[in-house]
């Protein structure tokens, strides 16, 4: 076997901060980069540059002392730039000498950029590059991450500000936008007070005034309606379905009267219950109002039934009636925005949208089955958040 | 149907003054009306004439110079409780804020949308 020879140089890149102590502890040579940051390392004594954190009992600055600690890690802490530093290694015990062979633990990249080091004052295989390189990258994608925070927050504002702007604009929406139309309203029925019974040509005219009013602040209403469920929160609270429907038969009394529509409704509730009761609210109004304007005109029987299941774990709500029923290729369409199956009420196209959307909102699901000319049904399942 | 001595019409939009003073004739509410669009200018007129609690306000929330809040607490401050006249709120919006507020505020015994109606007049008036 013939013996490897190492000569100074291919040392010198191999181990860029090694050091070499005479018996006197002088160092008597040293590797480049460790010069770099001691220019004036050689023939200097050990002690006025460096100390021992590890070993750190026992060792005295003697070279026998140094030798008898051959094979343990060294760790060597150095003064520097204004600038402690350590560096990690091992130490090869001659006759005469100590050879130290280590290179700087770097922990931190400031560790490495106070030394004035570069990346090439490291040999290839030194572990340190590594590290080095990782810190490097760390710094970049903290750097990065920053960056995204901060582009975040920014974000963030913006939205804040633009949900407090849409919260004025709604409420201007609600008011600014609805208050003409109810001073006509008040003009309307002034006028219609005014004409005489008899009269066949302006009251018929009046009556059609109002209707465009009404139809119009219905789809105020509705807009309203889209706008709470796409912005507010979630509630959570206790609902008593037989009192929310109560309400809403309440609300609709007149215009079932009116249409001669039967209201049947049958509320099963023995399981206490936790939802959005707004958001509850709209779907139901919207569905059973359906049933009344979407009602079979030829039929003397016209009904909506209303049938409310709940247990611990979610609502069964069915809302069925006999009305003029929805085509099959309609089905899918009608809960499109703005789409509209039919000619025969003036609905905005919005309706069974914003139920889509709010049932969306509660995690619910809607199915809807009907035949033209028999009705329709419209089953829903909403999860009970108790 | 409550009779009243007087109702003041409080309201910027003189569309709704002429349609609210004509229901409230028609239903023969009150001996007088009286009418003004803008809080300071009711307030002036208090302080000249004053109202006690056989008399009724009809105010707008939504008013430019002092709108309807405003108004009740000048209201508050300036007369004496066994004095109020009977206030009812009046709005074109089914503002859930507004709605809270004044259903909070004991000055107030009802919220009327616009536009009155005979019907409105005899559920709430």
């Amino acid at each position: 076997m013939t013996d490897i020879f190492i000569d100074k140089a291919t040392a010198k890149r191999l181990f860029p901060f090694y050091l070499v102590l005479n018996s006197k502890l002088l160092v008597v040579d040293a590797g480049d980069s460790i010069q770099k940051i001691f220019p004036d390392l050689i023939q200097s004594k050990f002690s006025d540059k460096f100390k021992f954190l590890r070993p750190g009992i026992g060792i005295r600055h003697e070279l026998e002392s140094i030798k008898s600690f051959e094979n343990q890690i060294f760790i060597i802490q150095g003064f520097a730039n204004g600038y402690h530093f350590r560096l990690k290694g091992e130490i090869i015990a001659l006759s005469d000498k100590v050879i130290f062979l280590g290179s700087p633990w770097i922990t931190d990249e400031s560790d490495f950029n106070k030394l004035g080091l570069k990346l090439s004052d490291f040999a290839l295989h030194d572990s340190g590059i590594d590290m080095m390189q990782n810190l490097m990258t760390l710094k970049m994608s903290m750097a990065d991450s920053k960056i995204s925070n901060e582009l975040l927050s920014a974000k963030n504002q913006e939205l804040e500000k633009a949900n407090q702007e849409l919260d004025r604009f709604v409420y201007s929406v609600s008011h600014d936008l609805r208050a003409p139309l109810a001073s006509l309203a008040g003009l309307l029925t002034i006028c219609k007070n005014e004409v005489s019974e008899k009269d066949t040509t302006i009251r018929p005219v009046l009556e059609m005034m109002s209707a465009s009013i009404e139809r119009q602040e219905l789809f105020i209403s509705e807009i309203l309606d889209y706008s709470l469920n796409a912005r507010k929160e979630l509630a959570g609270e206790e609902i008593n379905f037989s009192e929310l429907i109560e309400n809403i038969a309440a609300d609709l009394s007149f215009d079932f009267n009116t249409a001669k529509v039967q209201f049947l409704r049958e509320v099963d509730q023995v399981s206490s219950f936790i939802s959005d009761k707004k958001r509850l609210k709209i779907i139901l109004m919207n569905l059973i109002s359906n049933g009344l304007k979407y009602r079979d005109r030829g039929k003397a029987d016209s009904f909506v039934d209303v049938s409310i299941v709940v247990d611990n774990l979610k609502v069964k709500i069915s809302v069925k009636d006999n009305g003029i029923g929805i085509s099959t290729e309609n089905q899918q369409k009608v809960f499109d925005m703005f789409y509209r199956a039919t000619n025969i009420s003036d609905g905005s196209g919005l309706g069974l949208y914003i139920v889509k959307e709010v049932l969306q909102k509660l995690n619910g699901q809607i199915n809807l089955s009907s035949e033209l000319g028999k009705g329709c049904t419209f089953e829903l399942e909403i999860p009970n958040k108790i | 149907m409550q009779k009243f001595k007087k109702v003041l019409l409080i309201d910027d939009n003189t569309i709704d003054i002429y349609v609210n003073k004509y229901m409230l004739e028609k239903a023969h509410v009150a001996e007088s009306i009286v009418s003004f669009t803008s809080g300071l200018d009711a307030m002036d007129y208090l302080s000249s004439s004053p109202v006690d609690s056989s008399d009724l306000i009809l105010l707008d929330i939504q008013m430019p110079v002092m709108n309807g809040f405003e108004f009740l607490k000048k209201l508050e401050n300036e007369i004496q409780s066994s004095s109020l006249p009977k206030i009812i709120m009046l709005s074109s919006s089914q503002n859930e804020k507004d709605f809270s507020v004044f259903s909070k505020n004991n000055l107030v015994s009802g919220y009327i949308i616009k536009p009155l109606s005979p019907e409105k007049i005899g559920k709430h008036i």
